[in-house]
């Protein structure tokens, strides 16, 4: 499948998987980000350079649903995309268990440069008693859990 | 290519990407409120896809309690039934004491008005980055909805204000626990006047503007729009104060606890009729 459409496809899903949590439970979104998962996951998968554009393109779609400024979101999206796929390149991310320290570290970096991002700018960010702190174990937990099934799928396919 | 661009291809990549962010980043200045042309078309792009999902769920969650979980449905339905004939007999009440008051014609228009001023919508999904800022509502440009037109929630408790953007079937709509909204407010009692602002942490807001020697505020007083601000009418019932502090500042701090309930946020009511010596 061509880079573009797989990451129009990510995008997509991603989107549907955030509406369909909001209407779950709102509180939750505070704590699930599944575009910041998206991006992980495809930075792993397929490169820096497409972690990157993938990152930049989730990241202005979650900025164009939200009244912040439009590019915050997106360019620490751009960065955790990029590092990601950079990263898994030169160390083994493979075995679960670093596999979870790192998609957590990257959630962590993601979210560490959103509020930075969002103190320079004066934004506000939703503490959510606490709650957006769980975020980086959230997503290095969906990663986690995500990956091994996509490689387990991609070897079938290939088969 | 030259070979040093071809070992730095990732790398430049990166950069450029980088920089045409912080570009659309620096290009807000000058536009302030009003989103880029970008912002907007995608927007317009996923706006009908956040629709379809609510519609989803929305038909999933009708099937489910219309045909399948049926349990509580009879004590749900005597329970409606009291309230309905209490709400009946208000209304008996209330009509009857209107009528006494105006002509049965003025009455009619005075009804015709009322119902025409607010459109109903359903929220369809919340702000990508943080819950507390806006929601987005299946309403938009070609139901008549424009910016500045005042959210209410069903118990006519204030919620926000139709902002930027709005396409043709969705708007999205600021709420009062945003950092950057700003709402002309009043108290209950000694009717004391300042500004309502989210206070960024998630769910309540400040009260700003009060005087550290104003001494005529109490905890758990209501606060009511003022109608100062222009935009929004007054009476609409905002929140609770929460707490009232007082520092080396100039101003008291004040937190509110807003009526706003998100877990109870389904569906709300937009004023669309311009009010006298608003907007």
């Amino acid at each position: 499948m061509k880079p573009l459409i797989k990451g129009g496809l990510t995008i997509l899903a991603a989107f549907v998987l955030t509406a369909a949590l909001r209407q779950i439970s709102v509180p939750l979104l505070i704590c699930v980000n599944v575009f910041t998962v998206a991006v992980i996951l495809f930075g792993l998968i397929e490169g820096e350079t497409q972690g990157a554009v993938l990152g930049m393109a989730c990241g202005l779609v979650v900025d164009s649903f939200s009244l912040g400024i439009f590019g915050l979101s997106g360019l620490a999206n751009t960065v955790t995309g990029f590092l990601s796929g950079f990263i898994s390149r030169k160390m083994n991310v493979l075995p679960i268990g670093r596999l979870f320290v790192f998609t957590g570290l990257m959630g962590a970096l993601d979210l560490g440069l959103w509020v930075l991002l969002s103190a320079v700018f004066s934004e506000g960010f939703p503490w959510g008693g606490g709650f957006l702190l769980a975020q980086p174990l959230v997503t290095a937990a969906l990663a986690t859990v995500v990956y091994p099934i996509h490689r387990r799928i991609k070897t079938r396919y290939e088969r | 290519m030259p070979r040093f661009l071809k070992e730095q291809k990732k790398s430049l990549i990166f950069a450029g990407l980088l920089f045409a962010q912080l570009v659309l980043i620096s290009i807000q200045v000058p536009l302030g409120e009003e989103p880029s042309y970008l912002e907007k078309a995608v927007f317009f792009v996923f706006a009908p896809v956040q629709r379809a999902v609510h519609g989803l769920f929305a038909t999933t969650g009708r099937i489910w309690d219309r045909y399948i979980y049926l349990r509580r449905v009879e004590a749900q339905n005597q329970t409606l039934r009291d309230e309905l004939f209490h709400v009946r007999q208000t209304n008996t009440l209330l009509t009857n004491a209107l009528s006494a008051l105006k002509e049965t014609k003025e009455m009619e228009t005075a009804l015709a008005t009322l119902q025409k001023s607010f459109l109903v919508a359903a929220v369809i999904g919340v702000d990508a980055s943080d819950i507390y800022k806006s929601i987005i509502i299946d309403k938009g440009s070609n139901h008549g909805l424009t910016s500045n037109m005042p959210v209410l929630d069903r118990y006519g408790n204030l919620v926000g204000r139709v902002t930027t953007p709005i396409s043709p079937r969705e708007a999205t709509v600021q709420l009062l626990t945003d950092d950057n909204s700003s709402i002309g407010v009043l108290s209950e009692t000694n009717k004391v006047v300042g500004q309502l602002s989210g206070n960024a942490k998630g769910g309540r807001c400040w009260f700003k503007y009060v005087l550290a020697t104003n001494e005529q505020l109490v905890e758990g007083e209501e606060l009511f729009t003022s109608g100062f601000d222009k935009i929004f009418p007054p009476g609409l019932k905002v929140g609770k104060i929460l707490s009232i502090a007082t520092d080396n500042s100039l101003f008291k701090r004040i937190e509110v606890e807003p009526h706003l309930n998100f877990r109870e946020l389904s569906h709300v009511a937009v004023i669309t009729q311009k009010i006298e010596g608003m907007r």
